[in-house]
């Protein structure tokens, strides 16, 4: 092969724009940075693998750039100045197209009980006026380019607006909610100096838009541990209203709590919970998706969906946005007057529906990569081992006649395994080390072995809970979970976590998990799965590693022969 | 042979050569003075500046059309201003600078050989390497590359004569359509021979895509330059002896090529159009490249060095290493990567996207693929480090060992014993086990067994799975082109040759006896050119008419003869032309 480097002159440019919108960014490259920061406001980061970012432009992504004021120009420019090959015209064409809607549409306050609808263009109106499904929410037509709607018609009519293609932009303003005295404190209760990082500040500022209309609306995104729990105490702080905050989980509501509590002039009696065992309205609730969207039966009322309104909120910060159940969607496109902001580390939904997201709870208004906060050491780093070993000879015979179902589970209980994490949680000694798996059995067999508490399904809540105060507290360096326990519950202080069986569940579920058994701490943390060698086991791993790989994890494969096991 | 001079000057008859001599020298000379005269480049380049820009552009039409042309053909070229020609060339022959054979009007025209050079050091005196030249970008088999790979790993079925049916179209334009024309392409791989019909489905010839992508870019090249001129046999040859070595201006070359196919076929519709055409797929393919101010072309060098000397040079310096393998599995490869290491990608890892950049993926399946087609574990390994422009990722390295070693293998002998001692799981059902191990395949279920086996993760050694021995493409067209090989208009000598606009061929039916008519009636003399009796020999004779008389249907002149000093009767329809006297 020649030494001569083709296109010698653009090879310092890191991105590459492919027609269907996806921009390859090149990580080693010099320019990196100032790349990524220049096309990170009008796309969405799909994966982040170790050498090539894929970015990805969707309409979505450019109406979010339009939201911070951004144009069509300064788009292309900055593709264009970083761009090692020509952009395709269709993207081009594309991001135009995404452009000239922005703001085609425009929500303005008439009064109290009126909304005014502005668009750019006679043919919108028409367009609006010939579906079925928005005309009736129409109430007066002013002119060929305003009309009236019901300001309690607010969400139903942008949610609608933005299935045709044409996203609002909502300058209706909100409702301040009842008062409260809220502040972040300069040292926490636990002693440790505390303030909001630079990163946390901007997103902060960047959702209150010094408390214009644009503003008070909007999905933060950051990495797993960053922090995104700091940004919403700092966006209470700058609203001083009551607050309803939904999380995924009770430990989550939990977590939000001892963190309040920890960090704001807030006491005991201003906080809520609002979960199964307590029932709590106070000016700072914390509740559940799960509660919210509890009915008896399938056709049955939301019970709990009332908490919406319970108060008079300023301000529902959503959680984990990009896991919200629908029905929690349905109940947000009532209180559209009420400021929203999402919190996540990914806008990525399995069930497509990002436009909701967008539409109902607002556009991303800040975004950092996980990588670079990294890099500042804000958090530390993760590396992932694949440890493959082979199957006892004598369960070999057994194996080979067994059913695809059975050969998976010998596989997944292979007792060469229990001597592996002895080995390993003997090399992280003073770790906190968490040890998932599938199987019952072979959890209880490595919990005696280890003599560790084990937690499953089963195991009370009382006792998960002083379990896991003992585990965070560091009294129990070892905890034994089954897959059912590990993915309901938040584990900060684990530094290293053994996989010793499970299948890959969706990207969803294991970003979950693995983000929050992964969640960087101040030193490296450890990911281990253990795998039989040549059985279906591989299959799942490899699921695993190409996933963690596209999030940018370091992923080893160590392979252990009958040797490396019998010495 | 092309006409001297000499040759064209002695074609004239005795009497013309009078007439043609008087006219121009301003007396009467013989062949050889006249010939000397009309061979003076210094007489000659001034005539040629005297010239209107449109009469000079004539000339130049009929240089680029070899110098003689028949008259139909210039009828299709000037088809819509057939008059102003008519006129221009009435010029030019007076000038005694264009000539037409024979005494119907409608025969071959002929430029003067000597105006040839100095027209074409008027616009040639180009040196190409005193130019910029715009480099070629990228390469042109990268689409073909692109869809072996896909092929190589997607079963599409065919019709019989290699048709591929709706799903098998719909899978290649899913992958490839938004980069090229997929049907083109596809064509041209089964016209290469690269693509094969096995068992109703499309399966690569490796032997043949090797030899396109080793040095199939410039072949490819010139084999489309070739096929993008089949219809208009020896155009080839006669755009490399115009061009050669040298630099042509765009709008000669394209004026050339539509004179050209004017020539071949003067009815062929849209003839500029498909002119401008060709241009722009030459210059887009790298047979031409464009100078710097978009108004010159020339040979691309490797082109014209591969067209005059048949030595195909394959170069290296255009391909990109900018290849990524991804600790996800995926490759990411430019569309200027070295072809035959794309190729060799194509078998190892699938094509999941072709795009600006192509986005591949190492799978289970693509590495048993590559293990069938004879690849090692260690051969993938050392081949993804040698391409890849970073370290390789560890877990992709193992993740590929760890497939290699899940892979059981089994033989078929004969096509008609397995020998699998894997296990019976993986063994379709139905067949016989007639010793441990050992299985009798039925009669022409071999490809099914394969085909059941390679799903299983089973890697079937077979005669029939061995890679394809060495294979060459027949490119069609020999290199070097030959430039001597040239189809010229025939020029009929019988009738003489002639200052185009000298004569005045005679109109046939009654309009022929209304010249003698109105000659008699103003009382002026004629020179006709009128065959000598019984042998068919045209001579030129002045007369003086006098009578127009028809006798049983057949016109007849009563005239005055000057060069005999006697009255004779010509047959009005026999006379074949009558000069024009000023």
């Amino acid at each position: 092969m020649g030494s001569f480097r083709f296109l010698m002159k653009d090879n310092y440019k890191p991105i590459i724009v492919q027609s269907d919108g996806s921009i390859l960014l090149e990580v080693m490259s010099e320019a990196y940075e100032d790349a990524r920061d220049a096309i990170l406001p009008f796309s969405e980061l799909v994966k982040s693998p170790e050498y090539v970012h894929t970015y990805r432009i969707t309409p979505l992504s450019i109406w979010n750039a339009a939201a911070t004021g951004m144009t069509c120009d300064e788009v292309v420019a900055r593709l264009e100045r970083f761009s090692r090959y020509d952009i395709p015209r269709g993207v081009i064409l594309r991001i135009n197209e995404a452009f000239s809607r922005w703001g085609s549409v425009r929500l303005l306050r008439a009064d109290q009980s009126n909304i005014i609808v502005e668009v750019r263009d006679e043919h919108i109106l028409e367009e609006i006026m010939s579906n079925r499904k928005l005309v009736p929410i129409v109430k007066d037509v002013m002119s060929a380019r305003r009309f009236v709607i019901p300001s309690d018609a607010r969400g139903r009519f942008k949610h609608l607006l933005i299935k045709v293609g044409y996203p609002a932009d909502d300058l209706v303003g909100y409702d301040d909610g009842e008062p409260l005295d809220f502040r972040l404190r300069r040292k926490a209760l636990s002693g440790e100096a505390f303030g909001l990082r630079q990163y946390q500040k901007e997103a902060v500022e960047n959702f209150w838009a010094n408390g214009s209309p644009r503003g008070g609306q909007g999905i933060v995104v950051l990495p797993c541990g960053s922090g995104k729990t700091m940004v919403g105490m700092g966006v209470m702080e700058k609203l001083k209203t009551c607050t309803l905050i939904l999380c995924t989980s009770v430990a989550a509501v939990r977590q939000w709590i001892s963190e309040l509590v920890d960090k704001t002039n807030l006491t005991d009696d201003k906080i809520g919970e609002y979960t199964g065992p307590k029932k709590e309205i106070k000016p700072v609730t914390i509740t559940t998706y799960q509660i919210l969207t509890y009915r008896k039966s399938r056709r049955g009322n939301f019970e709990h969906m009332n908490l919406m309104r319970a108060r008079n909120w300023g301000l529902i910060i959503y959680d984990e946005v990009h896991v919200l159940p629908a029905p929690v969607f349905r109940a947000t496109i009532e209180i559209q007057a009420k400021r929203r902001l999402g919190l996540t580390a990914t806008l990525i939904r399995e069930d497509g529906l990002e436009e909701d997201t967008f539409s109902l709870i607002g556009p991303k208004c800040y975004d950092v990569p996980w990588k670079e906060l990294e890099q500042k050491g804000f958090i530390a780093e993760a590396v992932c081992y694949e440890m493959r070993i082979p199957l006892p000879r004598h369960m070999e015979g057994k194996y080979r006649a067994a059913s695809d179902r059975i050969q998976f589970r010998i596989a997944s209980e292979n007792p060469y395994k229990d001597m592996l994490v002895r080995q390993i949680v003997r090399r992280h000694r003073g770790e906190s080390i968490l040890i998932i798996g599938q199987y019952i059995d072979q959890l209880k067999r490595l919990s005696s072995m280890l003599d560790v508490p084990l937690i499953t399904g089963s195991t009370n809540e009382s006792r998960r809970d002083m379990l896991y105060r003992a585990f965070r507290q560091g009294d129990i360096p070892v905890l034994v979970v089954s897959k059912v326990a590990n993915f309901a519950i938040d584990l900060p202080d684990a530094s290293v976590a053994i996989q010793v069986s499970g299948t890959f569940g969706s990207r969803q579920e294991e970003a979950q998990r693995l983000g929050r058994i992964l969640r960087p701490k101040k030193k490296v943390s450890t990911f281990y799965t253990l795998v039989t060698s040549e059985s279906p086991e591989e299959n799942f791993a490899h699921k695993r590693q190409v996933f963690l790989a596209e999030q940018g994890y370091r992923y080893m494969i160590r392979e252990l022969s009958y040797a490396d096991l019998d010495s | 042979m092309r006409i001297s001079t000499a040759e064209l000057i002695n074609s004239l008859p005795p009497y013309m050569l009078e007439l043609m001599s008087s006219r121009i020298m301003g007396e009467k000379t013989d062949a050889e003075t006249l010939t000397r005269a009309l061979g003076d480049a210094k007489m000659l380049g001034r005539v040629l500046a005297g010239l209107s820009p449109e009469d000079r552009a004539v000339l130049e039409d009929l240089r680029d059309l070899g110098g003689q042309v028949a008259w139909h053909v210039v009828m299709g070229i000037y088809s819509d201003r057939l008059d102003e020609i008519k006129e221009r060339l009435e010029r030019l022959g007076n000038l005694g600078l264009v000539f037409q054979g024979g005494l119907t009007g409608r025969d071959p025209l002929i430029l003067l050989p000597t105006v040839e050079p100095i027209l074409e050091s008027h616009c040639k005196n180009i040196l190409a390497r005193d130019m910029d030249w715009a480099e070629r970008e990228g390469y042109c088999i990268s689409e073909h590359v692109l869809m072996i790979n896909v092929i190589q790993s997607r079963k599409i079925r065919c019709r019989p004569g290699m048709e591929p049916f709706k799903k098998g179209w719909a899978i290649l334009e899913e992958t490839l359509g938004s980069l090229m024309d997929v049907e083109r392409v596809y064509k041209e791989l089964v016209r290469l021979g690269c693509l094969e019909e096995k068992e109703g489905r499309i399966v690569v010839n490796s032997g043949r895509s090797m030899a396109l992508a080793m040095d199939g870019d410039i072949h490819y090249r010139l084999w489309r330059f070739f096929e993008s001129l089949k219809h208009i046999p020896g155009l080839d040859s006669r755009i490399y002896t115009l061009i050669s070595d040298g630099a042509i201006s765009l709008d000669r070359l394209k004026r050339v090529l539509f004179l050209n196919m004017k020539r071949f076929s003067p009815d062929m519709p849209n003839a500029e159009d498909t002119a401008g055409t060709l241009v722009d797929l030459w210059t887009g393919l790298g047979i031409l490249q464009v100078d710097a101010s978009g108004k010159w072309v020339r040979f691309s060098p490797d082109v014209y060095s591969a067209l005059s000397t048949g030595n195909i040079e394959v170069s290296y310096s255009y391909y990109s290493e900018d290849v990524i393998v991804q600790p996800n599995m995926e490759v990411l490869v430019p569309m200027e990567f070295d072809p035959l290491d794309h190729l060799n990608l194509g078998e190892v890892a699938d094509l999941k996207k072709a795009d600006v950049v192509n986005i591949y993926r190492l799978t289970k399946a693509s590495i048993l693929r590559s293990l069938i087609k004879g690849w090692i574990p260690e051969k993938i390994q050392q081949f993804l480090e040698r391409i890849s422009k970073h370290e390789v990722a560890d877990n992709v390295l193992q993740t590929i060992k760890g497939w290699a070693k899940s892979l059981k293998e089994a033989h078929i002998i004969k096509g008609t014993f397995l020998v699998f001692p894997g296990g019976k799981d993986n063994v379709p059902r139905g067949l016989e086990e007639i010793l441990p191990g050992i299985y009798q395949v039925p009669e022409k279920c071999e490809i099914n067994v394969i085909s059941f086996l390679n799903k299983k993760g089973v890697m079937v050694n077979s005669p029939g799975t061995r890679a394809e021995v060495d294979e060459h493409i027949n490119w069609g067209r020999a290199l070097p082109l030959k430039t001597d090989i040239e189809e010229e208009d025939k020029v009929p000598r019988l009738d003489g040759v002639y200052p185009y606009g000298m004569l005045i061929p005679l109109p046939y039916g009654p309009k022929r006896i209304e010249v003698f008519r109105e000659a008699i009636k103003q009382g002026k003399g004629l020179i006709i050119f009128y065959p000598k009796m019984g042998y068919g020999e045209i001579q030129m004779k002045r007369i003086n008419p006098v009578y127009v008389y028809i006798r049983s249907g057949v016109p007849f002149l009563e005239a005055f003869c000057e060069d005999t000093g006697e009255g004779e009767v010509f047959d009005i329809n026999k006379i074949r032309a009558i000069f024009k006297q000023d």
